[in-house]
């Protein structure tokens, strides 16, 4: 949480989120996971990751547009007064 | 790739496992018991990222860790949007979307509790700081708090046919230990 009580997911956007997908399988270890209910979870989640492929032009920011890092604390800092 | 634990995407097949459409998911290690009669591994969560995706992530780890580029926050659209998008995408092609708003919420779920932990390079620890994400001492804590109330919370959704996805990422140290063992390095 941030310190002004909001929470990560309305700060950061697709990049940060597409990264959690890479880290899903450790997450949630599945340990008491049937087969098929795998299969379902990942059929479901994978169905986001189409979605934000269909999307990807709107979702996610240009290389180019990416900032240096003293910059992105300040415009960070500006943007959250 | 940085202490993050972030595995750069490589070109063949991305950090995700080698999953393959068509059923296999799982299936070679779902197996109850194994041939000399030990308990088989349980099945793991397989993924397949797209390759414009996998393009992503490879694009956006070069520009954080090899350009030292941030990214400009907050961002637009913010993963709460993303989640609305997609729920109401879906129901653009279907007249129910029960099932996969409880998956985006979910995901929104553990994207916020997992960001600090899991999803930062070290670069973007200092941006992070400066737009007022807590430290990481008291998230740890907070994140294992809320992992172990997911279980109350969300008790509608353990009854679904996705019961166990929640239940698993709430689960008691007892009966989970791995998951109370260093999450930040285990991420």
């Amino acid at each position: 949480m941030l310190a002004d009580g909001r929470i990560p997911s309305t700060v950061y956007g697709a990049e940060h989120f597409l990264r959690l997908f890479i880290k899903l399988p450790e997450l949630l270890p599945a340990s008491s996971l049937a087969e098929d209910q795998v299969a379902l979870l990942a059929t479901r989640v994978e169905d986001v990751l189409r979605f934000m492929q269909l999307k990807q032009q709107q979702l996610f920011l240009p290389q180019e547009q990416y900032i240096a890092a003293a910059q992105a604390g300040a415009s960070a800092t500006k943007s959250l007064q | 790739m940085e202490e993050t634990g972030l595995i750069k995407a490589p070109q063949d097949g991305g950090p995700l496992p080698n999953s393959k459409k068509g059923g296999t998911k799982g299936s070679s290690q779902a197996a109850k018991r194994t041939a000399d009669g030990t308990a088989a591994p349980a099945p793991q969560l397989s993924l397949t990222m797209p390759a414009p995706l996998k393009k992503q992530l490879l694009d956006d780890h070069d520009a954080v860790v090899e350009n030292s580029k941030l990214l400009p926050l907050p961002r637009s659209p913010t993963v709460v949007e993303i989640v609305q998008q997609y729920v109401a995408h879906v129901l653009g092609r279907q007249p129910s979307a029960d099932a996969e708003d409880d998956v985006a919420a979910g995901l929104q779920l553990y994207f916020d509790k997992a960001l600090v932990h899991c999803l930062l390079y070290k670069g973007e620890r200092q941006q992070a700081d400066q737009v007022g994400l807590r430290g990481l001492d008291a998230e740890l804590a907070s994140f294992m708090r809320h992992m172990d109330q997911l279980v109350a919370t969300h008790a509608a959704i353990l009854r679904t046919e996705l019961q166990p996805m929640w239940f698993i990422g709430s689960a008691s140290a007892s009966r989970h230990p791995a998951v109370h063992t260093s999450p930040v390095n285990r991420c």
